[in-house]
């Protein structure tokens, strides 16, 4: 796993030196646009009215449209700089329960692993979190991003997961056609409460599976072993092993020829040890 | 056996050890790998002890299909057809896959070969403390034919004719085997010694470091679309000359900038060119170590 983020934990006057890890991986299958009949990849040109001619990426700056066609430019420095004076710290806030956090507000979990020199502070606030039960609340800027993030343990590693600004969190009032508080009819709410007994379990993940992206992967190993029988290039698998026999065979000459020179141990059971291929090539 | 285990490491030498008790060799350039099969499960341990299953799932599942329960220890290569020798740069490009559509067009288009040299345990014995050759005749007994994607590379007597062999094909070494001796874990021990040759590689340099003021000071390697590492040895003031005057631009040829070249005064430069560099060993990130300028195709 590669390092995406170097910072350090703090909360009080304790400073944990960490090192973050993307926790989690897409598996999406991604395809390319082609064209129908060239089959070649649809790429982009960055162009623009005034200059028909692909722009050179020194020639790109980036603007913020504060109305429609009127924009206040930056440059990559002036960017760099405003990032930078984010801090490099995450600073824990608040201890809170799991429980109290509506799942809404996760983004995206990190593992995180002790910067240097920091083993022993790392495991101070592992066993105290583990202890105690709670989770840190924090606030944290990643790629000059600012989001609240929550500090918990994942067996036995810390670990951080980015969360929503309650700014950010869209209220349910603005869902349309809410039902109000209708009258529910008592046998089927009966009927509903017996059908989730039934169905109730423990949340185990590792039954389930992405069955579009199963059947997508099928479809595309078919579509390249169909096209391989037109196009398999077979010669390449033999080679090594051609190559192989090719050196037993030289060296075995070549010991075939000091063997007569000394006239030492009989060559009878040489030319069935190089077709046999168990054992030592070689005298034994 | 607790799995993983560390795999035993051949320690350099630059000695050819001779006597009746040593056997020889090919050193392959890959991707060490230990193979587990019980059963009804294999699992693939890298060097490290990594679980690798993801990386080669055809090998995964050509192991599942084979019957008996061993642990088999060997080298994941990718053979180079036209080099006629492993590519360690075409393995490094699986290794560096991680989306599993990616992993498995990869598997249709590009032929890994497991090299066994080790038989570790078989039908739940230890074979550890097993002779060396002991081992290596029960694992030819267990794979007699040599296969595309599976065999057990040869052990030969005739150390010198290998070598020979090894110089003039270009490989990459030659390891030299104790034949009395058991397998033990790690470097700890003087029963396999590994000698390598000097290898030449094909570069493109694409950029110039430079020192404080206009100082030429290293050529920026690109191998396979990856960064390569930085080269200096075997640059002389009229090299130098020559090359600070190839035109230059400001676009990098690597989607991200290699970490080791941030904050490095660098141009890059607009017509890459070709050279050949040599070197002993290609780091796991696909630097190279240690590496000389042999030639500079500036035209």
């Amino acid at each position: 796993m590669h390092t995406v983020w170097k910072g350090a934990i703090s909360f009080g006057l304790v400073h944990v030196p960490v090192k973050l890890f993307t926790a989690t991986e897409s598996h999406d299958i991604s395809m390319k646009m082609l064209h129908r009949e060239f089959h070649s990849p649809i790429s982009y040109k960055r162009t623009t009215p005034e200059s028909p001619d692909e722009v050179p990426w020194e020639d790109i700056i980036k603007g913020y449209e504060y109305e429609p066609g009127r924009y206040v430019m930056f440059d990559k420095d002036e960017l760099q700089q405003l990032s930078e004076e984010a801090s490099k710290e995450i600073k824990i806030v608040d201890f809170v329960d799991l429980v109290e956090i509506d799942p809404i507000y996760y983004q995206k979990t990190y593992y995180m692993a002790p910067g240097d020199t920091g083993a022993n502070a790392y495991n101070l606030l592992k066993t105290a979190l583990q202890e105690s039960g709670k989770i840190g609340i924090a606030n944290v800027t990643l790629r000059s991003k600012g989001s609240l993030a929550a500090i918990r343990v994942i067996d036995n590693c810390l670990s951080m997961v980015t969360m929503h600004y309650p700014a950010e969190i869209r209220p349910v009032t603005q869902v349309p056609n809410l039902p109000g508080s209708t009258q529910v009819n008592e046998r089927e709410l009966t009927m509903a409460r017996m059908l989730i007994d039934q169905l109730s379990t423990h949340f185990d993940p590792t039954k389930f599976e992405d069955e579009y992206r199963k059947r997508l992967m099928h479809a595309i190993s078919n579509k390249i072993n169909g096209q391989q029988i037109v196009t398999a290039p077979e010669p390449q698998r033999a080679n090594v092993v051609n190559l192989m026999e090719a050196l037993q065979a030289s060296l075995e000459q070549a010991r075939a020829t000091a063997v007569k020179d000394t006239t030492a141990p009989a060559t009878s059971g040489r030319k069935s040890r190089a077709k046999s291929s168990a054992g030592v090539t070689g005298p034994k | 056996m607790q799995l993983p285990i560390i795999p035993m490491a051949p320690v350099s030498s630059d000695e050819i050890p001779c006597g009746e008790d040593w056997g020889y060799q090919l050193k392959w350039d890959g991707v060490r790998i230990i193979a587990y099969m019980s059963d009804d499960t294999v699992t693939l341990y890298s060097r490290s002890g990594l679980i690798k299953n993801t990386t080669y799932p055809e090998l995964t599942r050509n192991l599942a299909a084979l019957s008996g329960r061993m642990v088999l220890d060997g080298e994941a290569i990718v053979f180079d057809p036209i080099k006629q020798r492993p590519s360690f740069p075409m393995i490094l490009q699986r290794e560096r896959l991680r989306q599993p559509n990616r992993i498995e067009g990869a598997a249709q288009t590009q032929h890994i070969t497991y090299v066994l040299f080790d038989l570790i345990e078989q039908d739940g014995e230890d074979l550890r403390g097993l002779a060396f050759k002991e081992r290596h005749e029960r694992l030819k007994l267990a794979f007699p034919t040599r296969k595309d994607w599976i065999f057990v590379t040869d052990l030969f007597l005739d150390g010198a004719s290998l070598w020979q062999w090894v110089e003039s094909n270009s490989w990459e070494g030659m390891v030299s085997k104790r034949l009395s001796a058991p397998y033990r874990e790690g470097k700890h021990h003087k029963d396999w010694l590994k000698k390598k040759t000097k290898q030449q590689f094909e570069m493109s340099i694409v950029g110039l470091t430079f020192k404080e003021g206009q100082l030429l000071s290293s050529l920026i390697m690109m191998m396979n679309e990856q960064y390569a590492g930085r080269v200096s040895g075997g640059l002389n003031e009229s090299l130098k000359q020559q090359i600070v005057q190839l035109p230059n631009h400001s676009t990098s040829p690597f989607l991200k900038l290699p970490a080791d070249l941030k904050n490095v005064k660098l141009v890059w430069l607009r017509k890459p060119f070709t050279a050949i560099v040599s070197c002993q060993e290609i780091s796991d990130y696909g630097l190279l170590r240690h590496p000389q300028i042999v030639k500079l195709e500036l035209e």
